[in-house]
């Protein structure tokens, strides 16, 4: 069985991701997306792993690989639904999961009314990106104002789009699950360090293992539900006044260098053994 | 492990011999970040591009 690793900037998951398949005698194709055209409905093999850092090309690469019947991990339609905030919030929403209160805001007209229906501080970030970027607590007016210039500057439409959101007292922390196929492998507690806010790892965030309770296994598993999510990772919030939870975020090309740091969890080795059970289904 | 030329001081960076085309290293004598590539059958470094506004997870 041949597998297909599509990339454009490896780092240690997709070597990981790179060793393990081999690990399990399959055979591993690798398409650097950068370098190869990807002819639109040619299978190169029965499942395409899609490990694009660049949302777009990720979705391109899934949509191009499923025209020829392959299955994608993830698929394109889940890529797309993580890939975007404004998209992963409003499915989670419509289906009934709890989120933070969110406002989709499109032009500097709406800024002032957005800013006025929320209690100080509140979240700004752009419904694109990762690791913290752009990523503000808005504590008053002033900044506020010199988020909307900055973002106004901006030369595409999704980074001059804001996604305001209540702020969760969380603590400084967050849950990271991830799930394989319907299944929670694991969870860990991501903390925010020193002074900055965000829990984000790319930021200096630690984290810690914790144990999956039913709460968060539901959470999870509906999440990934909802996006069509064969290996995706999920964000909750818990508010430390009342302990309840939110869910935040959807990532579908998760990172896992942390998580298993903490775990001990193999996540590629357990992604490529679901990997062999969805070509011999 | 090959080693291959800084495009920016022009010193030399060690690469691994598993390395993959896109992969970044940064060159801790002069701090850029580099990306391998595959340049008319050969190995070289490029100055890598600033993350993209949708790069992420």
């Amino acid at each position: 069985m041949e597998v297909e690793l599509l990339y454009d900037m490896p780092r240690l998951e997709e070597k990981l991701l790179i060793e393990s398949l081999r690990q399990r005698n399959l055979e591993v194709q690798l398409t650097n997306v950068n370098t190869t055209p990807l002819l639109i409905g040619e299978a190169a093999t029965e499942v395409a792993l899609v490990r694009v850092v660049s949302m777009q090309k990720a979705i391109y690469s899934a949509a191009s690989r499923e025209a020829a019947g392959t299955t994608a991990i993830n698929s394109s339609t889940t890529l797309m639904f993580c890939g975007d905030k404004i998209l992963t919030l409003s499915r989670l929403k419509a289906e009934g999961l709890k989120v933070p209160r969110s406002m989709v805001v499109m032009g500097a007209e709406s800024a002032d009314a957005a800013y006025n229906q929320f209690t100080k501080p509140f979240v700004d970030k752009p419904p694109i990106g990762s690791w913290g970027r752009l990523v503000t607590l808005v504590r008053d007016k002033a900044t506020w104002r010199s988020v909307l210039e900055h973002r106004q500057m901006m030369q595409s439409q999704q980074l001059r789009t804001h996604v305001v959101q209540e702020y969760i007292e969380s603590g400084g922390r967050d849950i990271r699950a991830i799930v394989i196929g319907g299944e929670v492998i694991g969870a860990v507690v991501r903390k925010s360090v020193g002074d900055e806010w965000r829990t984000n790892i790319a930021l200096g965030g630690k984290t810690e293992p914790i144990k999956v309770n039913g709460e968060i296994a539901e959470l999870s598993l509906r999440a990934a539900k909802i996006v069509g999510g064969e290996f995706i990772s999920i964000d909750i919030l818990e508010d430390k006044r009342n302990g309840q939870l939110y869910l935040n975020e959807v990532n579908g090309v998760p990172e896992f260098k942390g998580f298993m740091e903490a775990t001990g969890i193999n996540v590629a080795d357990e992604l490529v053994k679901h990997i062999v059970s969805v070509v011999r289904r | 492990m090959p080693e291959l030329k800084c495009p920016v001081c022009l010193g030399s960076v060690k690469i691994p011999d598993d390395a993959l085309d896109g992969e970044l290293f940064e060159h801790e004598e002069c701090g850029a970040q580099l990306e391998l590539v595959t340049s008319n059958g050969s190995r070289v470094l490029r100055l890598a591009e600033e993350v993209g506004e949708d790069w992420g997870e």
